[in-house]
């Protein structure tokens, strides 16, 4: 029978022993005096949790880092048994993970597991999404007067907008900078955050107060500048919402955040 | 069908390109006459990945490297993930392309692991078809490589060298000779290394991989988490004294060292290059 053992066959009987431990393929396989068929199996279902638990400490050293390397290690073997890796490149195979946790019992008990892993998920997504120049200061400051009611802004991709209620990004930062972390702290209402990669390429992030919120909502949601400042009249009064709203839109074309200016005179 | 220079010789010694090594490659050129990219990498949108592999290619030759062609899966061929490396190849021109001798996964699965194939006649028809296809839809020959194993099938029919060979004529492909996969392989399974270098062509070896390996009980394990020990340095002069000159590069994927620690060993790898290359003209 082994000699007919087609080669679909083969691959199927493998990868059940190393997704399921299946047992039964040790008579395809030479065992000798070196190692037995059993212990060399055991090499590949052995490396391949390794192999993808590792990545997954990649995407999220936060996470591991909170829960320590023995819980983040169950998570890890919980959520690969959940959702196979199934993308080319290794890079993919985390993105189901901030949802998982949301549902999974019993991860979805702990509020924070699945914003930490938004958040670092979010900053891996910035990290390598698609370029787009920058529209500088001085291209905002050469704009005609006549021009600013009707001008839209375009953002760049490599941006992230989000609401957390625990303190996920200091938690991320610590990873890298601090010798412990900080504890878990809750604020009473959701916060608004925004992640994004500037023109150096640098991944940043700041929380956003309600002002710049409802005026960067706005204008990425395709608002006009009128239309902005119609908005921000409702927080800061009429005759303060033009200004604010250009100073903001100063400060994101110094963040990098601006990719390109319609303003339908052009 | 491309042909490219023979055996790739004129590209020298190289090193695997990685985002460890990015600023230390500009602070003061090394001694590296060219990179190998591993592609999924750079299999990305923008930001960093793309910026380092574009300012790395304005200053030297770049070869692709990838682990997820899955040429030997039953699985269709992901064309998807073809198309990405058409546009890779597209954007960055790289001197060859090369992958593994194995599969990936099948049923939408993917174990990220060089798994080996039976080497029976079935598998042999079934990888040179997908080779000679993935070669039209690239326009190019591509480069296959040998790949450490810890196991053998007792339904294959031939042997790794036997299969290799004849993969190579069937498909018209050619070879990056992997010498530490060969010496783990005729470790973990008890042959003689020398007979794989006497059965495959010269001709057809365009690049060599070097790296090291670690020890799992009597089983060796390909983790290129080592320098090159002294066995595949002597084994990789027997490579050359049947091939001539071929593109070298030295492979490192963790515990990675100051670039100017994998320089040093690439410096090895030259003088024992010119050292057997002198001996083959004798």
């Amino acid at each position: 029978m082994i000699a007919e053992l087609s080669l679909a066959a083969t691959q199927q009987g493998l990868q059940r022993l190393v997704l399921e431990g299946a047992e039964g393929i040790e008579r395809w396989v030479r065992g000798d005096a070196r190692a037995d068929a059993a212990t060399r199996l055991a090499v590949y279902a052995r490396a391949y949790r390794l192999r993808l638990l590792e990545a997954l400490g990649k995407d999220y050293p936060a996470l591991a880092a909170y829960l320590g390397a023995e819980a983040f290690e169950g998570l890890g073997r919980a959520y690969l048994d959940a959702h196979p890796s199934d993308t080319p490149s290794l890079r993919w195979f985390g993105r189901r993970l901030p949802e998982f946790l949301r549902r999974a019992h019993p991860f979805a008990a702990r509020a924070e597991l699945s914003e930490i892993a938004q958040w670092e998920w979010m900053l891996g997504e910035v990290f390598d999404a698609p370029d787009a120049s920058c529209v500088s200061v001085d291209a905002l400051a050469a704009l005609p007067a006549a021009a600013w009611p009707a001008l839209r802004l375009a953002f760049v991709p490599a941006r992230r907008r989000l609401e957390l209620r625990c303190n996920a990004p200091a938690l991320c930062r610590a990873v890298q900078t601090q010798p412990a972390l900080p504890a878990l702290a809750w604020s009473r209402a959701p916060k608004p955050w925004l992640i994004w990669r500037d023109a150096q390429l640098e991944v940043r992030w700041r929380s956003l107060d309600p002002v710049e919120t409802i005026a960067l909502d706005a204008a990425c949601g395709g608002a006009c500048f009128a239309e902005v400042c119609a908005t921000l009249a409702e927080r800061v009064g009429e005759d303060a919402a033009p200004l604010t709203a250009a100073s903001l839109i100063k400060r994101w074309a110094t963040d990098g955040l601006i990719a390109d200016l319609d303003d339908e005179m052009s | 069908m491309n042909a490219g220079n023979a055996n790739g010789a004129g590209l020298g010694f190289g090193l695997g390109l990685r985002p460890e090594h990015y600023e230390a490659i500009f602070e003061q050129p090394p001694r590296v006459d060219w990179f190998e990219a591993l592609t999924e990498n750079y299999m990305v949108d923008g930001g960093r990945p793309l910026y380092w592999l574009e300012r790395v290619r304005s200053h030297y030759p770049i070869v692709f490297h990838g682990v997820s062609l899955s040429i030997g899966s039953t699985a269709p061929l992901d064309l998807e993930y073809l198309r990405q490396l058409k546009s890779l190849v597209q954007r960055f021109e790289p001197r060859w392309i090369s992958d593994h001798l194995c599969w990936t996964g099948v049923a939408g699965k993917n174990l990220h692991d060089l798994l080996p194939l039976p080497y029976t006649e079935e598998a042999l028809a079934h990888v040179a078809a997908r080779v000679r296809r993935v070669q039209d839809f690239l326009g190019r020959r591509i480069l296959i490589e040998n790949v450490s194993s810890y196991l053998e099938y007792r339904h294959s029919r031939l042997t790794e060298w036997e299969f290799l060979a004849a993969l190579c004529e069937r498909a018209d492909c050619e070879l990056l000779l992997d010498v530490n996969n060969l010496y783990v392989n005729s470790r973990n399974h008890g042959f003689d290394p020398l007979v794989f270098l006497d059965a495959i062509q010269p001709a057809r070896v365009r690049q060599i991989h070097l790296a090291g390996h670690s020890q799992d009980g009597e089983l060796l394990i390909d983790t290129h988490d080592h320098p090159v020990c002294d066995p595949v340095w002597t084994l990789y002069a027997e490579a050359l004294r049947r091939c001539g000159p071929v593109a070298t590069m030295i492979e490192r994927d963790d515990h990675i060292p100051p670039l100017a620690e994998l320089v040093a060993e690439l410096d090895r790898a030259r003088a024992l290059a010119a050292s057997a290359l002198r001996a083959r003209a004798a």
